[in-house]
């Protein structure tokens, strides 16, 4: 059994970590995005 | 001047970590512009520049290759550089290849003088890759629409990649392919990724962006089945591999990012670049093998 789930760590670990990254790297992506076509100046009587 | 014993011994601690961690960024750009998952260049330069045992070399660059596979592959889906279909038939072709090419080398060597063997099969590893090279670099600006050979070839039933506009491939060329690749695999030790991108591009005619991609994803799949294989012997550290995954993660974005900037030509003349000096690497660690005989 523990050599079972230590086999299962050695793949999870890895797979979990490159999926977290990836994920990180696309919200990060996502944002700068939405920060860059957010950018709208307000209307004169300020209701945007 | 630091002599590699130098180096090994200077690298303890942190600072291993820290070096393996560099050395993973590098492997990351790699692994995110050509799909390959950087076994071809972990195992020797682990055993060469960190000292590290030849089969832990294998076992934890597997597993290092898991995590880097997974991220660019996520990375090439969201980019559309991806066939879910090819990768599908593929992955399992490949897993059945590299065990019949695990089971022949064991065969082979039991017959043969063991080293002899070994330096046999780099020698015909640098012939393969010097050919995948030329092959990829005088593909490179060929017309587009030009039938592939696994359209052409009479050998049915065929199946349709839609994600790839790719219509009567042959399906049973299609598994030889993925079975022929595991093999080589399974009997050198190196080569999925470095194999799959260029015979994806010239056999089955993906275009390079999308061969990346799909590469990536049977390549996944291959290295789990070899991380079990040599987790079951004691043979993978994970200390090592997570170090090398903490590099390569921001590798593999920076890799994606310039494989999407990147025309189809100069891609595959870049991949064909990369592997020639790969070829070269072997050959002259070949060569001092054999002079030190």
């Amino acid at each position: 059994m523990k050599e079972v789930l230590e086999i299962l760590l050695l793949i999870a670990a890895p797979l979990a970590w490159g999926l977290f990254v990836e994920w990180l790297f696309e919200l990060l992506r996502r944002r700068r995005t939405n920060t860059a076509g957010g950018n709208h100046t307000t209307s004169d009587d300020g209701t945007g | 001047m630091m002599g590699l014993d130098d180096i090994q011994a200077y690298l303890q601690g942190p600072a291993l970590l820290a070096a393996l961690a560099g050395f993973g960024l590098i492997i990351g750009i790699l692994t995110g512009m050509f799909g390959v998952g950087g076994g071809f260049m972990v195992v020797p330069l682990l055993k060469l520049i960190f000292g590290i045992d030849y089969q832990l070399a294998v076992g934890s660059s597997l597993c290092f290759t898991i995590g880097a596979s997974a991220s660019g592959a996520a990375r090439h889906m969201r980019l559309r550089n991806f066939e879910p279909r090819s990768m599908a038939i593929l992955a399992p072709a490949s897993m059945i290849g590299a065990m019949l090419g695990g089971t022949l080398n064991d065969i082979l060597k039991s017959h043969v003088d063991a080293e002899m063997y070994t330096q046999s099969m780099h020698g015909l590893f640098v012939v393969m890759l010097l050919a995948t090279a030329y092959v990829t670099f005088s593909g490179a600006g060929k017309e587009a629409g030009r039938r592939s050979l696994l359209q052409t070839i009479v050998l049915g039933p065929r199946i349709n990649l839609p994600a790839a506009k790719l219509a009567g491939i042959s399906l049973p060329g299609l598994v030889s392919l993925g079975v022929f690749i595991g093999m080589m695999t399974g009997m050198m030790g190196i080569g999925g990724g470095v194999l799959y991108v260029p015979l994806l591009i010239l056999v089955v005619g993906l275009s390079p962006h999308v061969a990346v991609g799909t590469s990536l994803g049977v390549v996944l799949f291959g290295s789990i089945a070899g991380t079990v294989k040599y987790g079951m012997i004691g043979q993978v550290s994970l200390i090592v591999a997570m170090s090398l995954l903490i590099g390569s993660a921001v590798g593999i974005q920076i890799g994606a990012h310039v494989c999407k900037k990147m025309s189809g030509t100069r891609l595959r003349q870049s991949f064909a670049g990369m592997v020639f000096l790969l070829a070269v690497f072997i050959a002259a660690d070949f060569v001092r093998n054999l002079l030190t005989d």
